[in-house]
């Protein structure tokens, strides 16, 4: 038998590892279509079923408020499954019901996944399953899903009740029931596909989508009663979630026994809040992150580059025709591209395995609330500050890891002013620079670059809050979930899912890219096969734009380099010695003697701000759609041409040489 | 009756009323932050952001929220 | 309330490795400064030279210095609210001490990528010149590893606290009473 399962629940409750222990190697992570928001899938065969299972977006409720609930919602009311998991967390059992009972509005055929019962006996929270069963009218599973506890009888009540639904009517308080039912006589049989009594109740709330829905004249008499509640008990909205919480109230008095008890959890959180030591310890383990993520995945890193590298320098001479062995071997050729990308790839899936870990135990809550005050004055979201620093290393990760800002607004921003932090490519180049031009001075030179990335994040983030991206701040409200163990498998698992997409995604964006570059490189303005960089169309192309640049002071040289930056700012290096036809050790000292510090300090500006990486671009335009990307590449460098020519301006004026 | 921003650590308060946006109260209201709730908090920072004991769970709140929370010690 | 036993003596051990960890941590981060601006000063070592290289090595960095003398502080202000008789103590130790875990299996993480940096060229018969060397490793045997082994032992009391952390085993059982009364 096909089954269809959707697992719906509240946020942290442990609703990634049943949909792991359930789909194992089967899934496939992508996104919702047109939202970012992670569309976990997969497919499960037990006892001769073929069971595919969703993973919802976690949600409190399911109005029509934010983009996870309708995508929940809509995904129930649309596609409906023939089965909602909904997993509960039986420590926090009063809150977690409070959308059981909206998916029992829904209609929905539901089965309760009670999880965390490990952790309601550690708090000492006794539950009566059997009688909460009988109450609801809902089938509970008892579970524990770390350990797989539970699971076998989950996939057995899944199986029973795809077969033979539950359908069961929970009312509230007949105070509230009467306009219910009202509003449910005045719409019966004119809506298309919606549970009626959902309807009404969503009517009752103003929910704006499901209006729509409705004629005028039916929404008009909806409104009659609408008006007649709130004179009754008040807001509709507010009396309605009272209702709900009212009647969980009366629930949990027979269910559940609640001592209160400080846990590790209390401690460990005193701790971590602690007023002077939270913020040094979130910076250590941030650091921490950032450590296992880049020096962890180097020897990878390196051995697929290197790698790639080897197969290209062994397999070339082998076509015979020079050109065609240039684009595919050569040192931009497509191997080496293919190489490039997938050197990018241990570095994904270890940072966020990282992060993962650090989320699934419940402590990056606990940062953005440490955090979100002082982010809020600069413009960015609490959450931001884990992307900024990530950035630090490389732009790829940091852009993906936005995705745990709520906000769209503050999610947009972050990912925007991201690549203004000076990345582990750009350092490549600058640390060979800085050498040969400023000695011993040369960290600190190498640090104001990295303190400049940091202030115009700040300073671009505060603009774009005021203009582009204006709007209220979000307001600041954020479950902290219990400290649990990470379920390693799990983060493992979501690791590796997010670095094949990766590798999907930028390979079809950075690929061409390289290609065309190399194309550009070798080929001369008569279309023939040159080696001789003077000749290329690039050279041309370089010669051509030179006047933009004038300002600036550059040569047609360092100007091609930077382009070529565009594909990856490692190459900036490779490619600027390939034009001055100088070794890449001898380079900076050749350009040490082409020009003065100040000009060499205003490029270093330049290359810091002017256009991500190309992978970076690809980063962008799959977490914020092309537009938000092409205004990235525009602004950005537009701001490195301006800050450039500051720097030099400013210079000048203050008489260095 | 004070805002939850200036409530003391530790004591047990009850939600008289919130004075919000449809979306605020929405989300509060979600979490089962209600006018008559019980809550406790847990931790207050001197910047106005609270973190509470609410039904079961640990919630935190901004300085905008919570300065428009108004609750009275039980 | 208390989750975790420490007996005196150990409270006096756990003293000195948390001011270790400090010192080691201001160590680390005034060289890290050093490196930025060399006008500062020199590379400052406390260790047993070893190698051509100091065990433990305090490699320049701000960050880890940071994160070490965290722990240190948490670890001080642990023991030192035991001396006064908080209850709470037991947060701020196990927190220093899971800390200090970690800086440890990061610091043998690092060791072993970086060897198996050095040496992956020899899958495709490249010769290494300059193989991996103790002394030429920043991150050789740096505090996070000493201290951190001096720290291990504690394991034993952190267990308590640990377990209730982890996912436990739950006894679900359906009595045939009950499993009559389901269906």
């Amino acid at each position: 038998m096909k089954i269809r399962v959707a697992l719906a629940g509240n946020p942290n409750v442990g609703k990634s590892v049943v949909f792991n222990n359930l789909t194992g190697g089967h899934q496939h992570i992508g996104n919702w279509p047109g939202k970012t928001i992670d569309k976990a899938e997969g497919t499960l065969n037990y006892k001769g079923n073929e069971i595919y299972i969703i993973d919802l977006p976690g949600t409190y409720s399911l109005t029509a408020y934010s983009v996870e609930e309708l995508i929940a919602r809509d995904y129930i009311i649309q596609e409906k499954p023939d089965v909602v998991v909904n997993i509960v967390d039986a420590s926090n059992l009063e809150r977690n019901l409070y959308l059981t009972l909206q998916l029992s509005e829904l209609g929905a055929n539901i089965i309760i996944a009670l999880n965390k019962m490990d952790l309601a006996k550690k708090e000492n929270a006794k539950i009566e399953v059997k009688k909460l069963e009988k109450i609801l009218g809902i089938p509970i599973i008892p579970m524990v899903a770390p350990r797989k506890e539970g699971m076998k009888e989950l996939t057995d009540a899944i199986i029973k009740y795809a077969e033979n639904p539950v359908k069961r009517e929970i009312r509230y308080d007949e105070k509230i029931e009467k306009y219910i039912d009202e509003v449910r006589r005045i719409i019966e049989g004119k809506i298309e596909g919606l549970n009626p009594r959902w309807a009404a109740i969503k009517i009752l709330e103003n929910d704006e989508e499901i209006k729509k829905k409705i004629g005028k004249d039916l929404l008009s008499r909806c409104e009659e009663v609408r008006e007649n509640m709130k004179n009754e008990v008040g807001d509709p909205e507010v009396a309605l979630a009272d209702a709900r919480y009212e009647l969980i109230k009366e629930i949990c008095k027979d269910v559940l026994i609640k001592e209160k008890k400080v846990t590790a959890s209390d401690i460990i959180d005193s701790v971590l809040l602690d007023k002077y030591l939270g913020i040094p310890i979130f910076i250590s383990i941030l650091w921490m992150i950032f450590q296992f993520g880049f020096m962890i995945s180097a020897p990878f890193c390196d051995f697929l580059g290197d790698g790639f590298a080897q197969v290209s320098s062994a397999l070339s001479g082998i076509t015979g025709i020079r050109w065609l062995d240039y684009l595919l071997f050569g040192d931009y050729g497509v191997l080496n591209g293919l190489g490039m990308v997938l050197s990018f790839v241990p570095l994904i899936i270890l940072l966020y395995f990282a992060l993962s870990l650090v989320e699934d135990f419940g402590y990056m809550a606990r940062a953005a609330f440490l955090m979100d005050r002082i982010m809020r004055k600069l413009g960015l979201s609490g959450r931001a500050i884990i992307p900024m620093i990530l950035g630090l290393g490389c732009n790829v990760p940091a852009i993906y890891a936005t995705r745990t800002i709520p906000d769209e607004k503050d999610r947009l921003v972050a990912i925007v002013t991201n690549p203004l932090m000076l990345c582990g490519a750009r350092l490549v180049f600058f640390s060979a620079i800085v050498g040969a031009f400023w000695g011993e001075m040369g960290g600190d030179v190498l640090l104001s670059l990295y303190l400049l990335g940091v202030v115009l994040t700040f300073i671009v983030a505060i603009i774009l809050r005021k203009t582009v991206f204006k709007g209220k701040a979000s307001p600041f409200i954020l479950e902290l979930p219990p400290y649990q163990m990470p379920v390693p498998r799990v983060c493992l698992r979501k690791a590796w899912e997010r670095g094949k997409l990766f590798f999907t995604k930028a390979g079809k964006v950075i690929l061409p890219g390289i290609l065309i570059l190399g194309i550009l490189l070798i080929t001369s303005t008569s279309f023939a096969y040159t080696e001789n960089a003077e000749e290329s169309i690039a050279a041309v192309i370089g010669k051509a734009l030179l006047p933009l640049v004038k300002p600036l002071g550059w040569d047609w040289r360092l100007l091609v380099a930077a382009l070529f930056g565009i594909v990856a700012k490692e190459i900036v290096l490779g490619a600027s010695a390939l034009l001055y036809g100088v070794s890449e050790e001898n380079i900076a000292a050749t350009m040490a003697s082409m020009y003065t510090p100040l000009q060499m300090y205003s490029y270093l500006v330049f290359i810091l701000i002017y256009v991500p990486c190309i992978v970076t671009i690809g980063a962008i335009k799959q977490e914020a759609g092309t537009k938000w990307a092409v205004f990235t590449v525009i602004y950005e460098i537009l701001l490195a041409y301006l800050v450039a020519w500051l720097v030099l301006g400013i210079g000048h004026l203050m008489g260095v040489a | 009756m004070i805002p939850l921003a200036f409530a003391p650590e530790g004591k047990i308060l009850r939600v008289v009323g919130i004075r919000g946006g449809r979306g605020v109260m929405q989300r509060l209201a979600d979490l089962g932050l209600l006018p008559g709730s019980i809550i406790r908090v847990v931790k207050s920072t001197g910047g106005g952001a609270i973190l509470l004991e609410l039904r079961g769970s640990k919630i935190a709140l901004g300085r905008g929220i919570s300065m428009k929370v108004f609750v009275e010690v039980k | 309330m208390k989750k975790l036993e420490i007996g005196t003596k150990e409270s006096i051990y756990i003293f000195i490795l948390s001011l270790l960890y400090l010192v080691y941590g201001v160590l680390q981060f005034y060289n890290g400064l050093v490196g930025w601006m060399p006008y500062l000063g020199e590379n400052l070592q406390i260790g047993v030279p070893v190698l051509g290289t100091y065990i433990p090595f305090a490699f320049p960095s701000i960050f880890s210095g940071l994160a070490l003398f965290t722990v240190g502080a948490l670890l001080l202000k642990g023991v030192y609210m035991r001396h006064q008789g908080d209850e709470k103590y037991c947060g701020y130790v196990f927190v220093g001490w899971a800390m200090a875990m970690l800086l440890m299996a990061l610091n043998i993480l690092v060791i072993i990528a970086d060897i198996l940096d050095t040496y992956y060229p020899l899958v495709w018969g490249e010769t290494i010149e300059e193989g991996w060397s103790l002394a030429g490793d920043a991150w050789g045997i740096a505090p996070h590893l000493i201290l951190g082994l001096l720290l291990t032992p504690f394991y034993t009391r952190m267990k308590d606290i640990l377990r209730e952390l982890s996912p436990m085993k739950y006894r679900i059982s359906l009595s045939k009473k009950e499993v009559r009364e389901w269906k």
